[in-house]
Parts: C-alpha cells; structure tokens; sequence
C-alpha cells in the first residue's frame, strides 16, 4: 500500500434534499429563516401517533432531468435516484466538469441506515399477492446499499472506489471520515460523500414508535395543531425524533486538485474521530462518546478552546439529547457556556443515514456566511440553562472551527471537526 | 520472520454450506464436494423458480454462553447468529484477548451486504397478513451496521465502526478499510469479515426474475444441486444463493511484535474501482484496472502471483469478463485460477470472506481447491483446476470480488516465508 501523503482535504461543494427543500440551496434558504419541514405523513398510509413526519416537499423524481418513467419504476428503491439527484448537484456545485483524468480518481461513498426497504415492500407485496415470478428484476438491485453511489457513477462518469459506508444514523460522517482519509493518503483525488434515506413506510414508523423513539402527537401536544412543532431538541418537552427523509453530499477534494482545476475551497476536513459503544444496540454510551470528540479534536490539532461551535447529532429524545449535553460538558468543561451548540434535526427532523452529511454541508454554508443555524421550538430545560442552544432565530455571528457530531444505533460514534476556508 | 509493515492476519474463521467448523470445511472442499442442496428454508410453492440453495448447517450453541436462546431471542435473524460465531472464533485462533486496554484501538468493519431482511419480512407479513405491528426490534435487526454494533457488544472492541458494503464484494471491502483503518494508525487490530443468510422469498424470487440465480433450462429435468454452479464452464446457467460468513482478524506488525502473536499472512496489496457502465453487468476495463491497481500497489508483477481465487459466480457476463480481465493481464501465463463458489455457491457479501479464508488456508497448505463441474468453454481459456485440487506452492495470491452496482474490490495476500 502506497504511504500516507498527508495531504490536506477540502470540502467544494454540496447538494441535498431534505424535508426543507429538494436542493440545498432552498434547504439553506428555509433554515435561515428559522423554517420547520414537518407535515402529516403522505408518502403512506399508516394509523399511528407518529405520524408527522419530514418529507421532502415537491420531490418528484419522474421530473428530474435524467430521469423517465420507466427509470422511475424500476429504481423503486427511493434512496437510488435521490441519491443520484443530489451527486449531480453537488458537482454542480462544485463546478467540477467531469473529464478523463478526474474520472479514474473520484470515489463515492454514500451510506444510508435502512437502504432499499420501500423496494423490499413491494416485492413483499407482489410475491404474496401476484406470485414469485413478479417479484422485480431490479430487486436486488434496489436493495444492494452500494447501488446508489453505482448509479450516480453511471450517470456522472466516475470510476474511483465506491462503496457505501454504514453507521446507522452516523452514515454520513463515516463517508466523510473514510472519504478524507482516502484523499489524504492519495487513494484518490475527489470524493463524493454522504448518505441517503427514505424511511417513510408503516413498517418503520411503527417500528419506531414501538421502540418509543419516534414523537406520538397526541391531542394537547403543541404540535398537535402545528406539526412544525414536533421536534424539540434540548427542550423541556422533547419526546421523540421526527422521522424524515433526505440525502446530503459534500464533494471532497485534494489541495494540489482544487488548485489545477480553478475549484473554491470552503472548509477544510480538519479532524475525524470515531469509536464504538460495546454497550447497547441503541442507548448511547457517554465513555466512548466523549472520546470520539476528543479524538476528533485530537486529530486536527486543536484544543477544546479552539472549537467556535458544534453542530450537534441532538435527535429530540430526552436520553439521547440529555447525554449529548453531559459529554460536550465533560470534553468542554466551563467554556461549553461560550460555545453555541444547535441541531439542525429542529427543522429537518432525523434523516438518519443522511442526516450527518446534511448537516455537514449546512455547517460549512454557515461558516461561509457568517451565521448560525438556530434550534428552533425551543423550551427552556432548566437542566441545559448553562448551554446556547441558538434559540429560534438564525444568528449573525462569524465562526471558522465547527464541531460536527453523529451517532448511530448499533453504537457508532463519528465526528468531524470542519474549518472554514 | 520478516515484517514489512504490512498488516498482517491473525486469525480467521467461517461458516459455508460446505459445514459449520473449519477444518471440516476445508477437508470436504479439497475432496472435490459441493455445499448445494434442495432449497429448504420455506415452503416451496410449485411456481417458485429457485429450488437449490448452498444452506449452512445448525450449530451446538450450547458451548457459547452469548448464543443462547435468552440472549438471542430479540436477534431473530441468523445473521447475528453466525456473525458471533466466526468473530468469537476467529478471535480466539488469533490469539487476541480484547482487553480494556487495547479496546479503544479495536476497529469493526464486519458487516453484511443483505442484512437481516428476514426480519424486515417477518414483520412485512405480520402487517400485511395479521395486521399486527412490528416488535420493537424490527428495526435494529434490519440496519445492517447492528452487525458490526452486535460484534462490538461481544467483543468490547470500541475503536471505529464501519459496516463498508459493495454487494457482493463486501467481504474484502470489509478488509481493505480494515487495513487502511491500521495503516493509518486509527487502529491497531481490525474484525473484518461479513455474514450472510438470504434465503428468504422475496430475495430468491428478485435473483430468479433478474436472470441472475441458476434456473434450469426450459422442459429439461431437474438437475442434481450438487451439479448446478459451474463457473467457468460452457454450460453455466447462474448462481447459486448460498448462506455463510467468515471473520478475518487484522492486527499491525507492531501490535503483533507487542504481544508476541506471529502472522504467516500478510495483506501486500489491494485495489478498488467502479465501473460506471451498468447496475448488474461487469465492465471490462474497471475490472482489469482493480486487479492492475492492486498487483502494482503491492509493488509487483503480474508474474509474481502464483495462483488467483476469482470472483467466478457461474454467470455467462461475470465469468466471462473475469477471465478476459485475467488474460489481459497475465498474457498466455495465468496462473491456476480457482472458482471456490463451485463447491460453495454464492453466499454474497460473505462470499468474497469465505473464499479468502480458503486461499489462506491453501497457501499455507500448498493447495488450490479445484472448480468443480466443470465443462471446458471454448470462450473462457484459462487454468481453473477442474475437478481435483492441486499441490502449488503459492506466495502471492490475488483474490477477486465484484459487485452489483459496479464495485470492484481486490487483495493481494502473501504467505510470510
């Protein structure tokens, strides 16, 4: 294996869709104005308390410009075509044209937590009901998790590593954890990293709401009358993550390649830590949390002092987000008090697999521009009153040093520490 | 013994159709056996088109405090069965005590490229049939990173956590981040590997509807399951869905020298591509360059390596392309090629696990398992061992695997002289 290069890894470009917008641009927009992307569930029907959800709106894939029918049918699988939507704009983005030598040397790695389930539905649904001989071709297909960085190549010309790196609801992190790596040590020049999720189906919903994960609105809860209210994290009253669906990329790229290609750096990959519980398949683990973060730290070179502000993983659950708090206090100790600390999952919702690298490229975009995403339905907590959680309103306030967290069921911890470029 | 700074294999184990303990494995693989029998797992309907299956067999969990029936009854897919079981195993032949010590510098990248869709259809059906919900594990049991969660939970292993799925390449995927993981000194001991288990309606129904399974022809009778992987051969009609898994133990020269473990294994190389050409079948030229990529990466010739465990599915494309990619590189000289899924089937991500178990295990036994049922193909001209292993002494082995979705994935291994 060749040694590490050590070169450094900038980030040049975004795309997402999420329960905000269908671009990230759009995305970008309704978050500055402190926007919620909730509604009752439309994608399926399903009786159940948990039924607001984060959909993203206007979201027609039969639309897109590469896309037809009969693409459409066959790549039933929502998380395929969502994923080669949002590749294509972040190179877009980017402003990289595709050519000979740039194809050979971009990788692809977009995770997801639950993949091809709407497709395994369906082949459920027509094996039960119409037989086995029509159960689709293009299942397998629909369900292989590295699918959608193989179409997104097929479509865009790439012929770098693909793979699709899972971590559950830290997907998008481990891409760009391994994807800077891989730039660094000179594996290749570009990487497209991110993660993908479609998640609204009755099978998931009730799953998630059996495991009392998932908010139940019932009558008398504030988001009962305005389903913008349902997520709530570090609030008195969060009960529950809102489900959503979405995908978010961030292109990586080498410093000697942005140079030769006229690209904008944005932000530097500047630290990644990652560790896991060997606890619990879903409660977090407090020891190995803070020492992701302080890894993290560690790798790029920073003391806690030097972190500007986090963009926290902060779901809505009461453990999850309270366990968060106790960790950030324990790596930051007093300084914590000076540190803005807001999730974005307030306007979002949890787009699990995809969610980290949503959040990534909304905190890079935030250091561009000087502002602070707020956490928004925000009620106090007595228990968080020494923490800024960047109350309801987007904020003024120039930052270079972004701690990003991200943690999954299955207990897998990945943070990465962006400096703004 | 010579450590080059490459990372270096501890210990390994798995699970095939061909038996459920190693050496059993390997014994009725170099006597020429096949693992395929009768589909099983679910009533067959008489218009189900996939009727043979690789099927592992039942293990005595009795010896394993953590498989028992209180402690698994939540995990209800076999996925998380078996993984325990390999991973336990294999970590036992290393030699490595995983203790609060080097936890942190313990990394994951077992996984699995189907996951527990079992689990996922189990609850499908209960809604759609009975109309009851889904049990609160429903979820956990189908995201595919609960593999490598559940490892982590037996092993106490808390560095990085990764399931790095490519399909049906997964199992060395699982490897190569392994090794990139202590390269880059963000581990010092890796559990690679993966597990498969799909035998389940819809999957089988998908593989058969796609073209991809073995089917036999139209009007002719069935044919004994021992005989339907062929790979390389003229008569090859598809894969065969296999179950199994395999875990491979990587650790750094210095962790080793540190505690005293020696290797006779060594990961020299290792290559990736994507094909950017089709969602199921192979591009020639991205296949070639993953295996050019990852004999140079090892600073090698073509001619130095001495045998190649291939990808070889029994697909008419894959074979093909594998085998024009294979002369392309190595001219008239290619070395033995063996295609282990002829006695095994294809048990997906945990194929690509399995069969670099085998190779390990045949350079240090001077063996290459053979292709069984094999048919010369005028098209295909090159040595895959037909019918009976063979005595090679083997340094470098080249290993393929290649996915749907156009993810090609190669190691280069080296027995330590």
């Amino acid at each position: 294996m060749k040694s590490p290069q050590n070169r450094r890894v900038f980030v040049v470009g975004y795309g997402a869709a999420t329960p905000l917008g269908a671009t990230f641009a759009e995305t970008w927009r309704r978050a500055v104005q402190g926007e919620a992307g909730f509604r009752k569930v439309t994608r399926c029907k399903v009786e159940s308390a948990c039924d607001i959800v984060g959909e993203i709106p206007d979201w027609s894939p039969q639309d897109l410009d590469f896309t037809d029918a009969k693409e459409v049918y066959n790549w039933n699988a929502a998380f395929v075509i969502l994923t080669m939507a949002v590749c294509k704009e972040a190179l877009e983005d980017a402003g990289i044209v595709m050519d000979a030598a740039i194809a050979p040397r971009m990788a692809c790695l977009i995770g997801s937590a639950l993949n091809g389930s709407d497709a395994f539905r369906t082949a459920m649904h027509d094996l039960e009901h119409r037989g086995p001989l029509r159960v689709s071709p293009y299942l397998l297909p629909n369900l292989c998790a590295n699918l959608p960085s193989g179409k997104a190549g097929m479509l865009l010309k790439f012929t770098g590593p693909i793979f699709s790196p899972q971590g559950a609801c830290a997907s998008g992190n481990h891409a760009i954890g391994i994807g800077a790596r891989m730039i660094r040590d000179g594996d290749c020049d570009f990487v497209l990293a991110g993660g993908a999720d479609a998640p609204i189906l009755p099978e998931l919903i009730h799953g998630f709401a059996n495991m009392n994960a998932t908010i139940k609105v019932h009558a008398g809860d504030r988001a009962a009358g305005d389903p913008a209210q349902a997520s709530r994290p570090f609030s008195i009253d969060r009960r529950g993550f809102v489900l959503s669906e979405g995908a978010g990329v961030v292109v990586l790229a080498a410093e000697e390649v942005i140079r030769a290609h006229g690209l904008t750096p944005r932000a530097e990959v500047l630290g990644v830590g990652w560790t896991s519980d060997a606890y619990h398949y879903t409660s977090p683990n407090p020891a190995t949390i803070v020492r992701a973060i302080r890894e993290t730290i560690g790798d790029a070179g920073l003391a806690a002092a030097d972190v500007h502000c986090v963009n926290a993983h902060g779901t809505s659950t009461a453990k999850g987000d309270r366990t968060e708090i106790q960790c950030l206090r324990e790596v930051f100790g007093k300084l914590l008090e000076k540190i803005p600390v807001s999730s974005n999952k307030s306007q979002l919702g949890h787009t699990l697999g995809a969610t980290a690298a949503i959040e990534a490229a909304l905190a890079v975009e935030g250091m561009r521009r000087g502002i602070l995403l707020p956490t928004i339905n925000y009620l106090p907590d007595p228990e968080f009153a020494d923490i800024d959680v960047v109350p309801d309103a987007a904020r003024k306030q120039p930052h270079e040093i972004v701690l990003s967290n991200a943690f999954g069921f299955g207990g897998t911890n990945c943070c990465v520490i962006f400096r703004g470029a | 013994m010579r450590l080059s700074g490459k990372t270096l294999i501890l210990g390994y184990d798995a699970v095939s159709s061909l038996g459920t303990d190693l050496e059993s494995q390997w014994e009725r693989a170099v006597r020429g056996e096949s693992g395929i029998g009768p589909l099983t797992r679910f009533p067959l309907s008489d218009d189900f088109p996939v009727r043979v299956a690789g099927e592992v067999g039942d293990v005595d969990v009795r010896p394993y405090p953590f498989l028992q029936p209180r402690e698994m009854a939540h995990w209800t897919s076999p996925i998380f069965k078996y993984a325990l079981l390999v991973v336990h195993r294999a970590l036992g032949k290393s030699r490595i005590d995983i203790s609060p010590d080097i936890a942190p510098r313990v990394a994951v990248t077992f996984s699995s490229a189907v996951g527990g869709q079992d689990a996922v259809l189990k609850a499908d059906r209960q809604m759609i049939a009975e109309n009851k919900l889904p049990t609160p594990f429903a979820n956990p049991n189908s995201c595919i990173n609960m593999v490598g969660g559940k490892v982590s939970i037996l092993t106490g292993a808390t560095g990085p956590i990764c399931a790095t799925i490519t399909a049906c390449a997964t199992g060395v995927t699982s490897m190569i981040i392994g090794d990139m993981m202590i390269q880059q000194n963000l581990a010092d001991v890796v559990i690679a590997g993966a597990v498969d288990f799909p035998l389940v309606e819809p999957i089988l129904a998908g593989f058969a509807t796609m073209n991809g399974a073995y089917r036999p022809k139209e009007g002719r009778p069935h044919e004994a399951p021992e005989k339907t992987s062929r790979p390389f051969s003229a008569n090859r009609r598809g894969f065969v869905v296999s179950e199994g898994a395999g875990a491979v133990i990587l650790a750094s020269p210095d962790f080793a020298r540190a505690h005293g473990l020696t290797a006779r294994i060594e990961m020299t190389g290792f290559g990736m591509t994507s094909d950017a050409s089709h969602f199921v079948a192979p591009n020639l030229e991205t296949v070639r360059r993953c295996m050019e990529l990852t004999i140079a990466s090892a600073g090698l010739k073509p001619a130095d390596v001495d045998a190649v465990n291939a990808h070889a599915t029994s697909t008419r494309i894959g074979d093909k392309v594998e085998a024009d990619a294979l002369a392309d590189i190595f001219g008239a000289k290619v070395p033995p090629t063996t295609a282990n899924k002829s006695q095994l089937g294809h048990a997906m991500g945990a194929s690509s696990a399995i069969e670099t178990i085998l190779a390990m295990e045949g350079m240090l036994r001077d063996t290459v398992l053979p292709t069984i049922n094999y048919e010369p193909d005028p098209a295909i001209r090159i040595d895959c061992v037909p019918g009976t292993a063979r005595e090679v002494r083997q340094e470098f082995v080249l290993k393929n695997a290649f996915g749907f979705g156009g993810c090609n994935a190669c190691l280069l291994l080296r027995r330590i002289l």
